[in-house]
């Protein structure tokens, strides 16, 4: 039996609204099935599955607000296979046992007539769901400063089923370690000091607000984890944007590529010879990415940001990719993203744009351990092979952590990247 | 097969107002840069002329591009075509 789990879209994600099932008990499942759609401040997801099967028990009505690794649905895996699946490595939850006390009690209530919530009888669930993840609440609902809230999960200590000793009862980090060390089982929580439910995650003032907090909490962790260095380098586009030229006066509009599809390409070819720049940072340890799948970074029109993977960028044609940035670009726009492009990048590609600045110096994205930024593709004079011409340059850049690598192999990824650009044709 | 300046407004307002739907483009100058004005990048801008290439069953050419970068110069291209 494979626990389909709600999945982490993206290290800032804490909890998410199940809006509505796609599939019902019986339903047979394809890896790859869309399963259900999760409300995130990012907008509403479309949760992928990652097993064969045949979907069993569904153990989360739409409209519940849910931390991340709760369990949704339990699935009977094709072939009988082993028990525990690749959603959950890929959620990064199936490591932390289900030690949270039971709840009891705290079910939210279900934030029906301001969520699209489906006709589709659902099943309720047998019982209380228990929270799986550690310190994963909705944020601001208990009173629990950052710093102890940090400590908790480093502790694996559900914060919820701490008492605290603060003002107000508030959890302070000697509350967290006293019930680290207590003996299991945990006690069960009281009531949450904050009883008043979350606003209802539909108005795009409250998500754009939630968005600029989870935002704010991804890159604050960056900045305060991940020690960054930093490199630049100029990078001769003419062989790039004269071969862009000539195949696009070949092609009709659609099917037109972009300068920026080839500068992901490149990136993703320049990261065979660097494949330290495509991991992840887990707790202490570098864990290398076999697959290159650029994240890229997607501004949305009414502010705020998503990063979506565009798998498999090293081995896709660049049709098939300016396909995907495309498509990509438009869903995330319009708040219809998969699950999977939230949670699988590898590396993050930000680009400003042909409108934007000359050169972007990045914020690594974790657990991810470099982010690569261009600028846009200005005019310069430029000196080659003993003369001076104008020609068309962009300025790449990278973000990369030096836990994990250092600015000698970050030079030759840029170095790599650009020789890749000199040779268009074999992109 | 030509196409009036009423129906090249009225396809343009509608295929800007799927990409930008925050945009009020009724106000919109004429003759002002679209994407500057819509903050549209390259890949919003290449989608609407996706759109309006099928829409209106015409092809654009890349060299044509350029002279679609108004309001106005998107319907008198049109109307050209």
């Amino acid at each position: 039996m494979h626990t389909f789990l709600m999945p982490t879209l993206g290290a800032d994600m804490e909890a998410g609204t199940l809006v509505a099932w796609h599939k019902r008990p019986g339903d047979v499942l394809r890896r790859g099935d869309s399963v259900a759609e999760v409300d995130t401040e990012k907008g509403v997801i479309d949760v992928e599955v990652f097993v064969d099967g045949v979907l069993a028990e569904i153990l989360v009505p739409p409209g519940r607000k849910v931390p991340v690794g709760t369990p949704l649905a339990t699935i009977h895996e094709a072939g009988g296979g082993v028990a525990v699946a690749a959603l959950d490595s890929r959620a990064g939850q199936a490591e932390h046992p289900a030690h949270a006390a039971p709840e009891t009690g705290e079910e939210r209530p279900h934030e029906a007539g301001v969520l699209p919530v489906p006709q589709a009888p659902v099943p309720q669930p047998p019982g209380p769901v228990a929270p799986y993840a550690p310190g994963l609440d909705l944020l601001g609902r208990l009173r629990i400063s950052p710093a102890a809230r940090r400590r908790a999960r480093e502790l694996s200590v559900d914060p919820r089923a701490v008492s605290g000793t603060g003002p107000s009862g508030a959890i302070t980090i000697a509350d967290v370690e006293r019930a680290s060390t207590a003996a299991a089982p945990a006690p069960a929580p009281g009531p949450p000091p904050m009883a008043a439910p979350e606003p209802a995650a539909t108005v795009p003032a409250d998500r754009l607000e939630r968005m600029r907090r989870t935002i704010a909490a991804a890159m604050s962790r960056s900045k305060r984890e991940i020690p960054h260095y930093y490199l630049a380098t100029t990078i001769d586009m003419h062989r790039a944007t004269a071969w862009l030229d000539a195949a696009n006066a070949r092609r009709p509009i659609e099917r037109r590529l972009l300068p920026g599809v080839l500068l992901l390409k490149a990136t993703a070819l320049a990261l065979r010879e660097v494949p330290e720049l495509n991991a992840a940072w887990d707790q202490g340890h570098v864990v290398p990415k076999d697959q290159v799948h650029v994240g890229v970074a997607i501004s949305l029109r009414q502010g705020g940001l998503v990063i979506l993977a565009l798998h498999d960028t090293a081995t896709r044609s660049l049709d098939d990719l300016m396909d995907g940035l495309r498509d990509l670009t438009a869903r995330a726009r319009a708040g219809r993203m998969k699950s999977s492009e939230l949670s699988d990048s590898t590396i993050t590609v930000t680009s400003l744009g042909d409108r934007g600045v000359e050169r972007v110096y990045g914020v690594i994205y974790p657990p991810q351990v470099a982010i690569v930024g261009f600028g846009k593709i200005v005019d310069r004079p430029w000196a080659a092979g003993g003369g001076l011409f104008v020609r068309p340059v962009v300025t790449a850049t990278l973000a990369a952590d030096h836990r994990v690598s250092d600015g000698h192999r970050g030079g030759i990824f840029l170095d790599a990247v650009d020789r890749l650009l000199q040779e268009p044709e074999s992109l | 097969m030509s196409v009036s300046a009423e129906a090249a407004r009225e396809a343009i307002v509608r295929i800007l107002g799927g990409i930008a739907p925050e945009a009020n483009l009724a106000t919109l100058d004429p003759e002002a840069n679209l994407r500057r004005e819509l903050d549209l990048d390259s890949i919003d801008f290449q989608n609407f002329l996706i759109a309006l290439s099928r829409d209106l069953s015409i092809d654009i050419p890349e060299r044509d591009i350029s002279s679609l970068t108004t309001l106005a110069g998107c319907v008198r291209y049109l109307q050209g075509r």
